[in-house]
């Protein structure tokens, strides 16, 4: 929202303050200024002078010789422009200005002759035509009669201004208005807000008939005004010159003031030819396919959820948001009907949107403007077509219910304390109220306000604590830090604990942690080969993605890391391992009805390694998270088909582990080998505290197992066998040598196992040692036809 | 027979001085004190000695076995040690011989953020709760007075599945589920991805990560609100950051506030600071007391209980800790940078 300094100063006595306090203040009070400039930025020390002689150079053909009066002096400047004269009144820019063209005034001489500054056109002052009509000549600008010998040109332009550009919180609809914004601010300075006049005479009786029917709930109220006898003009100099320094060019009287209300009311209107209307407005909604040409000259194509003004033949304007051209002030106009109308700002955005066309008004329907702001915007155009006197004022015509009264809230010092933490004196927070408009009155320890229609956003105790505090100011709070709250014990959940464990120990192996979006191109899965029936094609789809490649909720996370791999080797990163701890998301819902997400554990190798080192990283992984794995080959299309395992806990998959098909890292542009593993924490258990089991205080018995075995049976499974076999008493089985060659049969594989017995209370005897043992050897014969060896 | 004790020693004495290794030192042993050696020779000669004379040769005897043995054993131990030292002088590395050791890995810095303020906030007694990445439309909008087509809706444009679910905005939604759930006194963090509809740029990332706080009791306030974040800040940026306050609006919170923070890039002696654009102070944060609609929403009674909540972005605090300048950095997983926060 932009406002000036000038326009604010009607409405607040700033004297004595420099822009850089009132911008202070405005942040104080919670609207950050954007953007803070003089509009005379680099007019300073260029002044008006009247030619008073002009002169030929003696030296030089071109140029002149012009005695200046400047008032307090009388200066000697050199031009070249053939358009002065004697008697022009003229900007002179003199030594030491820095034009707004980056142009340096100097004194110098030229030719044997001093010039003591420049004659300016309009480029080297930065003023366009709308400020100034002979801005655009060719030459030096020269100014009417009414300029004033060494005045300021930026006071004669009428560039003594300053912008605000503020920022507006939503909840704020109202302050999208020069008068509230100067309220917040005269509250904010402690002094006194002048109201804007509203009153105006209007006709006894009506003399031209004007009838309004609204028909739709979408227009909550229209109030109409005719204005007869009206003479279409140029605006008043004060209104233009308002208009053009918030970056409105002037058209004529009427529309102008539409604008200028707008801005300074915030209340949005329309001016309409009564001439071309006739006495009726109809407020409806838009039949599908109807057409209107705007006053921007386009035609726009309507459907039944605009909202739009007729009369009783045709569209003539589309509600809140552009009129018509066909109905619009022009020069023959001679009587104007001015509209305020209230529009639903939901109605309004999505009309605004889908025809693409987004104005000062709809913009400000869209934030939410009540109703009262209809007749007080109303009322103070008519103020200013009285003062100006643009017309005759007829009986105003309401369709709809304005709301006015106020509503009654309490808010009682202790509450403010309360909520606060700190005392604020009833004094303050009575005077920062009234001077917001807010009549309050104590009564014992309370606060009683009647809050204004137009403070919509003030609806209990809380919001008028908040009007207290941001005007006495939150740098009077002392922090303090809970003091007054219960204990709480506090720590994380067990899911992040579960994290927290994969995380520290895939740092401690060496593996850095990246972090990656959740939405992924659908083309990944592609890239990854994943078969058209697999369930990780069943991905959720965001409706309204950034982009495609945004535009679904992974379901996996090898894409992900494989895209972190890629960019690492093109920056010639070498030999790393990579994890993330991310989620996945299924496409099903669970008893909240939310999608199931799962926290998965991904971890990624480009170094030279085995699949047994990648599996020895994932064993402490999996012993840290408290739970034993179980290894079954498995064939996935996007790995290795014999270099790749499921991995099974109590029964279930939890993950996977193995080399990444070379086809799949050739899609990914990946030119090394890589080895993954992942695994799903979501479905692990919550680490418990364990028991501690008492220190063996009794001596283990080794053995050694050697057995024969068909090549093609997996060792895990032996390991399974012996330990179910080996019960209790079997401490631990230990691999030690696999052994395929030409010692034994082919088709053959020796594997031999250090086994350890041992009973926690005594020590074992070598018979319970040897039934043990005969045990797992008749279970491994029995299960795969394993031959003991010697 | 004293003569001869005297003799005993010095042939000892002489020929310990002769000897080279530890096998001649072994027969040196044997002869002097071994089974047959010259004491116990001479030990077994005093049965035929006269009483008195007895005595005082049995003690002549034995002080010299004592000798001999420490002489011996010395002359041993002069042995061990010089092979010991023999040993030593061949066994040699060049310590300045670099290494490969697996280091530790590099955390995410924005994790490192996380953990760092979790385990401050856990130590206060704050709980973390993470929740859900896709939310419904209520718990993401409503239940915090966001209702539908409010204008706040568009202060942070949102990713819809469908009409009613969404990727998820703030992580305020979890909260509305612990409230719901848990009485007060409630001391929670929500953490985890959000989403908003931003192009990725320096500054902006359509996911990124929030840690909220909220606390709910009889007796809290806006005081408490503030100091509760300084301590947070100073914890993050340093003890000798500063905090300025703003009024702001959300719709969650009333009184809302904005947290500044003094740059910890030029600490507010300013002067060409890219960081503060030299004013000295950086956005950080929103924060506010719970506005009492959202606590009704939940079912605490707002007439007892106050609560308040704050909300940071962790990107953008990890940029500010670490002079990130460039938001796309903490997405490109570059080693080089994950690898300096081991």
């Amino acid at each position: 929202m932009i406002v000036t300094l000038n326009w604010l100063k009607d409405f607040v006595d700033l004297s004595g303050l420099s822009t850089k306090d009132i911008a202070d203040k405005f942040i104080e009070i919670g609207y950050e200024v954007e953007e803070m400039k003089k509009m005379s930025k680099g007019l300073d020390h260029v002044k008006v002078g009247k030619i008073v002689k002009l002169t030929r150079h003696p030296n030089a053909e071109r140029l002149q010789i012009c005695t200046i009066d400047i008032g307090e002096k009388q200066v000697q400047i050199l031009t070249a422009a053939t358009n002065v004269f004697e008697g022009a009144y003229v900007p002179a820019s003199l030594d030491g200005a820095h034009l707004p063209n980056g142009a340096v005034i100097k004194e110098t001489v030229m030719r044997g002759e001093i010039s003591q500054g420049m004659l300016c056109g309009g480029e080297e002052l930065g003023v366009t035509k709308a400020i100034y009509p002979t801005a655009d000549v060719d030459g030096i600008m020269i100014l009417d009669e009414s300029a004033v010998v060494g005045q300021d040109i930026a006071d004669f332009l009428g560039l003594n201004d300053v912008i605000f550009d503020l920022k507006v919180l939503p909840n704020r609809p109202d302050c999208q208005s020069v008068v509230e914004l100067a309220r917040e601010l005269a509250t904010g300075l402690g002094r006194e807000f002048i109201e804007p006049k509203t009153d105006f005479v209007e006709a006894k009786k009506t003399a031209v008939k004007l009838d309004i029917d609204v028909n739709t709930p979408n227009c909550g109220v229209y109030l109409g005004c005719v204005i007869k006898n009206v003479n279409i003009a140029p605006s008043p100099a004060i209104i233009q010159k308002r208009l053009k320094s918030i970056g409105i060019n002037p058209k004529n009287n009427f529309i102008d003031l539409t604008n200028y209300i707008l801005w300074e009311m915030g209340q949005p209107l329309h001016a309409f030819d009564y001439e071309k209307l006739g006495g009726k407005i109809f407020v409806r909604q838009a039949q599908e396919g109807e057409k209107l040409i705007a006053l921007d000259d386009k035609t726009y194509t309507l459907s039944k959820d605009d909202v739009v003004i007729t009369n009783d033949k045709q569209v003539i304007g589309l509600a809140g948001i552009m009129g018509g051209k066909e109905f619009s002030i022009n020069p023959n106009t001679h009587t104007v009907v001015l509209e305020s109308a209230i529009f639903d700002r939901v109605s309004i955005r999505r009309s605004a949107r889908a025809i693409g066309l987004r104005t000062d008004a709809s913009a400000r329907f869209e934030r939410g403007v009540e109703s009262v702001s209809a007749l007080r915007g109303l009322n103070r155009a008519l103020h200013l077509i009285e003062e100006f006197q643009l017309g005759e004022i007829e009986p105003i015509v309401i369709c709809g219910e304005v709301e006015t009264k106020s509503r009654t809230i309490c808010v009682s010092l202790d509450s403010i304390k309360d909520n606060l933490g700190i005392e604020i004196p009833a004094q303050f927070a009575i005077n920062t109220l009234k001077s917001l408009g807010i009549k309050a009155t104590k009564k014992n320890n309370v606060i009683n306000c009647e809050v204004p229609a137009i403070r919509a956003d003030i609806e209990r105790d809380v919001d008028l604590i908040e009007e207290i505090i941001r005007f006495y100011g939150f740098d009077k709070i002392q922090p303090q830090k809970c003091e007054g709250v219960s204990a709480t014990i506090g720590g994380v959940d067990g899911e992040q604990n579960k994290e927290n464990i994969a995380t520290r120990s895939m740092l401690a192996l060496g593996a850095h942690q990246i972090r990656t979006y959740t939405f992924r191109s659908p083309t990944e899965l592609d890239k990854l080969l994943i078969e058209k029936e697999s369930e990780l094609r069943n991905v959720i789809t965001i409706a309204n993605p950034l982009s495609k490649d945004y535009s679904i909720m992974r379901t996996e996370m090898l894409g992900s890391v494989l895209d972190v791999v890629r960019f690492n080797l093109n920056r010639q990163n070498k030999d790393f391992q990579l994890f993330e701890v991310g989620k996945v998301f299924v496409n099903k819902r669970n008893d909240k009805n939310l999608f199931i997400e799962q926290n998965m554990l991904s971890y990624i190798t480009t170094q030279k390694v085995t699949f047994f080192d990648v599996k020895s990283t994932l064993e402490i992984v999996a012993n840290n998270l408290g739970i034993t794995l179980n290894y079954e080959p498995i064939n996935l299309s996007f790995m290795h088909p014999n270099m790749t395992a499921s991995l099974k806990w109590a029964n279930k998959t939890i993950g996977l582990i193995g080399k990444i098909h070379p086809q799949v890292l050739k899609n990914f542009d990946i030119n090394t080998d890589c080895y993954y593993f992942e695994l799903n924490l979501s479905v692990l258990p919550l680490k418990k505290s364990k028991k501690i089991k008492p220190i063996p205080k009794h001596p283990a018995s080794m053995r050694d197992l050697a057995v024969l075995v068909n090549e093609n049976v997996a060792v895990g499974e032996l390991v399974n066998v012996i330990n179910r076999a080996g019960g209790e008493w079997l401490e631990n089985a230990e691999l030690f040598d696999v052994y395929i060659g030409n010692e034994i049969d082919k088709g053959k594989k020796n594997v031999a196992f250090k086994l350890t017995f041992r009973k926690p209370d005594v020590t074992m005897t070598q018979d319970e040692v040897n039934i043990t043992f005969d045990n797992i050897v008749r279970q491994l014969t029995a299960k795969f036809d394993a031959k003991l060896r010697g | 027979m004293e003569k001869d004790i005297k003799d005993i020693l010095t042939k000892a004495k002489e020929q310990l001085s002769k000897v080279q290794n530890k096998l001649e030192l072994q027969q040196a042993n044997a002869k002097f004190l071994g089974k047959n050696g010259l004491v116990l020779e001479k030990m077994k000669e005093l049965k035929d000695l006269p009483p008195e004379k007895k005595k005082s040769m049995g003690q002549g005897l034995n002080e010299l076995k004592q000798e001999l043995t420490a002489l011996f054993e010395d002359k041993f131990n002069q042995f061990e040690k010089a092979a010991m030292d023999e040993a030593l002088a061949n066994e040699k590395v060049d310590v300045t011989i670099p290494v490969k050791p697996t280091l530790w890995g590099g955390m995410h810095p924005v994790e490192k953020m996380k953990q760092e303020l979790i385990e401050y906030l856990v130590s206060q007694g704050f709980s973390l709760h993470t929740g859900y990445d896709i939310e419904s439309d209520y718990y993401c909008f409503e239940a915090l007075n966001i209702p539908k087509d409010h204008p706040a809706r568009e202060m942070q444009d949102t990713f819809y599945i469908d009409k009613e679910t969404v990727l998820r905005t703030q992580t305020s939604s979890m909260q509305i589920r612990v409230m719901e759930t848990q009485t007060p006194p409630i001391r929670m963090i929500s953490m985890g991805n959000v989403y908003r509809i931003d192009e990725i740029d320096a500054t902006h990332s359509p996911m990124f990560s929030q840690l909220e706080i909220l606390v709910v009791d009889k007796n809290v306030s806006m005081a408490d609100c503030i100091g509760t974040i300084e301590g947070i800040l100073k914890h993050i940026l340093g003890e000798k950051t500063k905090i300025r306050v703003r009024p702001s609006f959300f719709p969650f919170t009333e009184p809302s506030i904005e947290v500044d923070a003094s740059c910890p890039k030029c600490g507010g002696k300013c002067g060409g600071c890219s960081m503060c654009k030299d004013t000295g102070f950086v956005e950080m944060l929103g924060a506010g007391m719970v506005n009492p609609k959202v606590l009704e929403n939940c079912n605490v009674d707002s007439k007892v209980y106050r609560g308040f909540a704050a909300g940071f972005g962790l990107e953008r605090l990890t940029m500010m800790k670490y002079g990130i300048s460039d938001m796309r950095d903490l997405y490109e997983n570059d080693i080089n940078l994950l690898k300096q926060f081991r």
